[in-house]
């Protein structure tokens, strides 16, 4: 296919080019936005100042190409070889890479703001709405603020990320697993939680309202500011819920991020805090009798007359914690 | 040509080449009487007598010229005969395709009405008279659209779609057999536009027979009707080979000549049998087609990780293999596209049914399962 006859294409409304063979082709200035050129070979060929937005290349030879000038916003380069390809003056804002795809050689496609799709992953406040990540690994990663509205997610692994206040908003989230992940303040209006794992995962402040019942919801944290459709029941869904003066004997909230939250009064013995962010958190009149708090960071937090009989303290950070009341030597 | 292995064409060609230009050669060496043959050792010094003598080297010329083109010409007669006889055991081997089909179809009960609209002829002749009609003189059209609708059928079976829904179109004319045919195509009509092969797509660029059903990132409807209006138009597009060789010379290869022009063009459902695939894909034995499940109970998910990559890949069990997702939410059509794409180049891919559209994924043989929560 050579540029003409491509371009009279594209001009007759046919965006589909996957597995073409366009090595060497001269596409400079060319308009192709949208277009789907998974597979394709466009090694050396010349899309200089080509307007390649939205365009997907997954899995697409562009090596040596002269992309000079060219606008690749938003597009779609995992797998993609652009090894030895001409990358001056690119716009990648928002174009998705992982770790298979090829660039050249101390070419740092993030400094240009393109997203890097792989566990631990910094993503936030990235822009990602209605994108195509099914099935991908974000585990661990940040993606704090992030817009994820619309976004496929469909058997992704979010796996323990962080989702605070991002925009998941009629985002497809089936058979996705976001187990511990914590989506505190995150809407999730409209999402598709079908068969979504949501186990331990930090559900507080997040808005649920348009369900959640195919949901495996198994010792997630929900506490007053979660949002849930009247008829739900997260404790009959086995969720947590976290509030002052709750019965939440034995829970396991080991390495969770409780940073600020109010559980006075609440009967956390036996619980498993192990390395849980309590920073500032209100546990006053608390009992955490027996509760596990080994590397717990409770710097500022209020333990005002708590019960920490046999609670296990080592390594926990105590730094301006108020432990007024509580009979150890170092109250006040 | 690629589809056409190059050592079965040009061996054979530059032999008889050869042989007709030393045949012709050789009256050199018979009739000349006074050549002295009589080569002295080069090492000897002696002079090299010359074959012919200065009088007859303008004939000697013109002569050998017309060998070398007589040879030339019978080199390229015995390439143009390969072709006719390769193009000759294609539509054989399509033949017995269909008829086997056929039998298959009929041995299904109720999908008769699909062995009929693959009838060539009306009413219910029987399978041996079908035959009879296929051994017939079939022109370049009839073959061409047989191939076609034979790649549609294949397509509508992998999709699990009764075969009445392809309707079988020659020379613009429906050959269903029954009104329930004809209803089916009727209720699929304002899905799609026929693909009139020969009108003005294909003389402006014969390749748009290729790229026509995936336009706007569609397949096209897989029942769409392809229509062969004139015979006469097919044979002035066989002239332009190079193009794209919609028919060899006897017209019944529907294949486009590389393999790379099919994966990355071809929506029919039936790969080419080119080369350079990395996976050899036999006709017969694509004819079950990619596997699509429809039901959730069908498979189970899990997590996996392969060697190559650091990520976990989400993945469906079937059948104690591991599917990893190459693609999610799309339509029927392209996922069995990108399917056919996948298979071609040495994936082996299933479908799957989801909430939203349809799921492709690929096999991964060295996939260990790794379902932990971080």
């Amino acid at each position: 296919m050579n540029a003409g006859e491509l371009l009279r294409r594209y001009a007759a409304g046919q965006r589909e080019f996957s597995g073409a063979t366009l090595s060497s082709i001269s596409l400079n200035n060319a308009d192709l936005q949208g277009s789907d050129f998974w597979n394709a070979n466009l090694s050396e060929a010349n899309l200089s100042y080509a307007s390649l937005r939205e365009v997907s290349l997954r899995e697409a030879v562009l090596d040596e190409a002269n992309l000079k000038g060219a606008d690749l916003s938003q597009a779609d380069l995992r797998e993609a070889k652009l090894s030895c390809a001409i990358l001056y003056g690119v716009t990648f804002n928002g174009a998705l890479y992982n770790e298979i795809t090829q660039f050249p050689l101390e070419f740092d496609p993030v400094a240009t703001g393109a997203y890097f799709l792989a566990p631990q992953s910094n993503l936030a406040e990235a822009n990602l709405c209605g994108r195509d990540l099914s099935g991908v690994d974000l585990s661990q990663a940040n993606l704090m603020e992030a817009d994820l509205s619309q976004v496929n997610l469909f058997g992704g692994d979010l796996n323990g990320a962080k989702l605070v206040g991002a925009n998941l908003t009629a985002a497809d989230l089936s058979e996705a697993t976001l187990a511990r992940a914590n989506l505190s303040g995150a809407n999730l209006q409209q999402a598709d939680l079908t068969r979504t794992d949501l186990r331990q995962a930090v559900l507080l402040g997040t808005d649920l309202r348009t369900g959640c019942w195919e949901a495996n919801l198994q010792g997630a944290l929900c506490d007053d500011t979660t949002r849930f459709s009247e008829e739900f029941d997260p404790t009959a869904a086995g969720m947590c819920v976290l509030k002052a003066g709750a019965d939440l004997q034995g829970v396991n909230l080991s390495g969770f991020n409780l940073a600020g939250i109010d559980l006075s009064g609440a009967n956390l013995s036996g619980a498993n805090l192990f390395e849980a962010d309590l920073w500032g958190a209100n546990l006053e009149d608390t009992d955490l009798t027996g509760a596990t708090l080994v590397k717990a960071n409770l710097w500022g937090a209020n333990l005002t007359r708590a019960k920490l009989t046999d609670a296990d303290l080592t390594d926990a950070v105590l730094s301006e914690a108020d432990l007024t009341g509580t009979g150890m030597r170092d109250e006040g | 040509m690629s589809s056409f292995p190059l050592r079965t064409v040009i061996l054979p060609a530059v032999l008889i080449s050869s042989a007709v230009f030393s045949t012709l050669t050789l009256p050199f060496v018979l009739l000349k009487e006074p050549i002295a043959i009589d080569i002295p050792p080069l090492l000897s010094g002696g002079r090299i007598e010359p074959i012919f003598d200065a009088e007859n080297k303008d004939v000697a010329i013109r002569y050998v010229g017309v060998a070398i083109l007589l040879s030339v010409g019978a080199g390229i007669g015995t390439v143009e005969f390969l072709r006719a006889r390769h193009s000759a055991q294609e539509l054989t081997q399509t033949k017995n395709q269909l008829s086997s089909l056929k039998l298959s179809l009929q041995e299904k009960p109720g999908s008769v009405e699909g062995s009929r609209s693959l009838n060539l002829e009306d009413g219910g002749t029987s399978e041996h008279d079908e035959e009879d009609a296929f051994e017939g003189d079939l022109d370049g059209s009839e073959a061409e659209s047989l191939t076609l609708t034979f790649d549609q059928y294949v397509a509508a079976e992998s999709l699990g779609q009764s075969v009445n829904t392809v309707p079988l179109v020659l020379s613009g004319q429906l050959l269903e057999s029954d009104a329930d045919s004809r209803l089916a195509e009727q209720a699929i009509a304002p899905l799609c536009e026929p693909i009139d092969l020969l009108s003005s797509p294909l003389k402006e660029d014969q390749q748009d027979i290729w790229q026509e059903p995936v336009q706007n990132g569609h397949a096209a409807d897989l029942s769409a009707s392809l229509r062969l209006d004139d015979s006469a138009q097919l044979e002035e597009t066989q002239t332009d080979a190079d193009s794209i060789r919609l028919t060899s010379s006897n017209g019944i290869s529907a294949y486009p000549p590389q393999h790379n022009t099919v994966t990355s063009r071809a929506p029919g459902y039936l790969p080419s049998p080119g080369g350079e695939a990395p996976k050899p894909v036999d006709q017969d034995s694509r004819l079950p087609g990619v596997p699509i499940l429809d039901s959730r109970e069908q498979y189970q998910t899990c997590r996996v990780r392969v060697p190559h990559l650091k990520s976990r890949l989400f993945a469906v069990l079937v059948q104690g293999k591991h599917y990893s997702l190459f693609r999610s939410g799309v339509a029927q059509e392209r996922a069995l596209e990108i399917a056919v794409k996948l298979e071609h180049r040495g994936d082996e891919p299933i479908i799957t049914q989801t909430g939203k559209g349809y799921a492709v994924w690929v096999w991964q043989p060295k996939a260990i399962v790794d379902d932990v929560i971080a």
